[in-house]
């Protein structure tokens, strides 16, 4: 379970879900929450595109979703690599890289825009995952023996309503391909200098706090291929890690994102 | 591409002919996601391979480029023109992906973003490499990664008559340090001078006596691990891959040996008979079929920079472009003869028993001098990998001996 190899007949599915609502506007690194998640965001799909790319040609090997939820939930869009390498909205940004000597370098690099940064309204999380279920049901329909979805949830503040929520990502988690089910990933995204949760075992440490609680259970255990790619990635995971982090600063949330975008690219065995 | 003009040229000389350059892509993948390469120039007794690796950027370029620039160096790349011959490689690589960044723009294709990102960024391609250079007395080798060449030998069973069955076994793995691992990471070169980049092993070996009766064979990892773990259970395949003689043959021979463990990568197998001088037609192979002479659909930006050459008369076959995977990769010098005439390709696996069924033919398959150190014993799967750094070892003291041989023979 867990391994099929991503390809344009059995390509993975990577739906993040990003929450807009207006607590997004607070100061997040040098902007906002909205700024900073929404470019975070098309910075992995880039990656993503890159990743499915071989030469000139894009494959289809990954498909990519975008839920947008405030006081609604909105499919801002769900494609496949190929389809939203066509993006012409692109902007210039800057990135340092390594000079080879030692040093660094800044260079330009473009960037395809996907998600708006948007903040307004409440938090309707849980229409997020109904949404959510009826695009991955969609699509197990045409891949049924892909490695499973991922979801990916981005928040900054407690859904409008927990229950609703709870039950929206249990029937998510429900569906599966041959491979397994659902994989729900959650990031708590704040810039506070409160306790930093990443990929725990067990909600031991924060059973006081009733929301990081509720994030921990609507948190996918990480099957052991998953778990032994965080472990690559650098987290202090073990087994029983669920995909979750809370608290998470500016680095953890792009640590995090990478990690989660990059579990089936990561399964395609390199060589 | 930079060519030192004080680098004096060898002399061309014909000490092997090509026998087959064959490769297939992975399971479910176009013929052009191959990201292996080959290259071979008769004229100057030189033959490459290199495994570009899927995930790096534009590996299969890259890979094409060292091997075409291998096979068509002025000079042999010992260790004083390794540099210069990097550099060289490099510097094509380079260009040759900004020109595909024109291209792609001038194409409209969404993929130009991508390509100008990687040479921003300056993502590198990576591949392994070995290369093959033949003299009249030695055997040249450069080898980075775990792609591997084989020497073999052709014992025909009764040298008295012409027609006879030949029986073919491997005396030697280059290069010396080649390792029978999967769980390693590979060295291998790096279109930068990154973390990834490696320093290459260079070997020489002497050049058998009776160069008539051996080959060279070629290829990417998945298939040398195969052919050392059918070695190791007594199941040689060589004979059957000396055997082969079209594209189609290795296509149909590599998708039977994945039901059997050869691991789902790209393979390629080139194939080269060692000759005498004197015996050698360099004419096997048409001046002008492959020697940077445009074939049907293929841009000139895949094309070997032929301009330095001019006055060469090399025959350079090359691959790793989408065109030359239509082409018959097989070439018209073939008067091998499988070891058993009634099997067939597809049949092969039929006589194939579970390994603790049969009795090892490794006695049979090595040379005596080779399998006289052999334990008897059998080999479980949970051995495998000692057993294999056994045959590894064996067959470097089996192959020193056969120096020793050569020495006293001469």
């Amino acid at each position: 379970m867990y391994e099929q190899q991503l390809s344009t007949v059995n390509p993975g599915l990577i739906l993040i879900l990003v929450d807009q609502s207006a607590s997004m506007r607070t100061k997040y690194a040098d902007s906002c929450k909205a700024d900073f998640a929404a470019l975070a965001v098309n910075r992995v799909i880039g990656e993503i595109i890159q990743a499915c790319t071989a030469g000139e040609e894009i494959k289809d090997r990954c498909h990519v979703g975008v839920i947008g939820y405030g006081s609604k939930s909105e499919l801002l869009f769900i494609d496949s690599a190929s389809q939203l390498a066509t993006n012409t909205n692109v902007i210039d940004i800057p990135k340092r890289i390594s000079d080879g000597a030692g040093g660094f370098i800044e260079v330009s690099q473009v960037l395809r825009v996907f998600v708006p940064s948007v903040s307004q309204g409440s938090t309707d999380m849980a229409g997020a995952f109904q949404l959510a279920y009826q695009g991955i049901e969609k699509f197990i329909g045409h891949f049924q023996h892909s490695f499973p979805p991922i979801v990916i949830n981005i928040t900054d503040g407690e859904p409008d309503n927990m229950n609703e929520t709870k039950t929206a990502v249990q029937d998510v988690q429900r569906l599966k391909t041959s491979d397994g089910s659902v994989i729900v990933m959650n990031a708590y995204i704040s810039d506070s200098k409160g306790l930093q949760i990443q990929l725990p075992a067990s909600s031991e440490s924060f059973q006081s706090n009733r929301y990081a609680q509720f994030l921990y259970d609507i948190s996918s255990v990480l099957p052991e291929p998953i778990l032994a790619e965080s472990i690559n990635a650098g987290f202090d995971s073990s087994p029983g890690s669920r995909g979750f982090i809370f608290n998470a600063d500016p680095d953890a949330l792009v640590r995090f994102l990478r990690f989660g975008t990059s579990v089936d690219v990561a399964l395609v065995k390199r060589d | 591409m930079i060519i030192p003009e004080s680098a004096p040229t060898e002399r061309p000389s014909n000490f092997f002919k090509a026998h087959g350059c064959y490769k297939v892509s992975k399971i479910k993948e176009k013929d052009s996601d191959c990201q292996d390469s080959y290259s071979l120039s008769t004229e100057r007794s030189r033959v490459a391979i290199s495994d570009g690796a899927t995930q790096s950027f534009y590996s299969g370029l890259w890979s094409q480029i060292l091997c075409n620039l291998y096979c068509s160096w002025p000079k042999l790349i010992s260790q004083s023109q390794w540099n210069i011959w990097n550099e060289a490689a490099r510097t094509q690589w380079i260009e040759e992906v900004k020109n595909k960044l024109e291209e792609l723009k001038e194409a409209g294709k969404p993929s130009w973003i991508e390509c100008l990102n990687g040479i921003k960024l300056r993502k590198d391609a990576f591949a392994t490499f070995i290369g093959i250079s033949l003299d009249d007395s030695y055997l040249h080798g450069i080898c980075i990664g775990d792609s591997c060449a084989m020497l073999v030998r052709i014992t025909k069973e009764d040298p008295e008559k012409e027609e006879c069955r030949e029986s073919a076994s491997v005396i030697r793995i280059l290069p010396g340090l080649w390792r029978h691992s999967f769980d390693s990471r590979t060295s291998g070169l790096s279109s930068y001078n990154s973390e990834l980049h490696h320093l290459p092993e260079f070997f020489d070996i002497p050049v058998p006596v009776d160069k008539n009766n051996y080959r060279i064979l070629l290829m990417t990892d998945a298939l040398a691990h195969y052919v050392i773990d059918m070695e190791e259970r007594g199941m040689s395949v060589v004979n059957h891959l000396l055997s082969l003689s079209t594209q189609e043959d290795f296509a149909r021979y590599v998708d039977r040996c994945r039901e059997t463990g050869l691991a789902n990568d790209d393979t390629t197998l080139v194939v080269v008979e060692i000759v005498n001088t004197t015996d050698s037609t360099p004419s096997d192979i048409k001046h002008g079929d492959f020697d940077g002479t445009k074939l049907p659909g293929i841009d000139d930006t895949h094309m070997l920079d032929r301009n330095a050459y001019d006055n060469d008369q090399d025959s350079l076959i090359q691959s790793n472009h989408p065109s030359l995977d239509r082409l018959p990769h097989a070439l018209p010098s073939s008067s091998y003869k499988s070891t058993d005439a009634k099997t067939s390709i597809s049949d092969i696996y039929s006589e194939h028993e579970p390994i603790d069924k049969k009795p090892s033919s490794r006695q049979a398959c090595l040379p005596d001098f080779l399998s006289e150190k052999r334990p008897e014993k059998k080999t479980t799967k949970g051995e495998a990998h000692h057993s294999t750094n056994f045959a590894i070892e064996v067959i470097r003291q089996g192959s020193q001996r056969l120096k020793d041989l050569f020495r006293s023979q001469s």
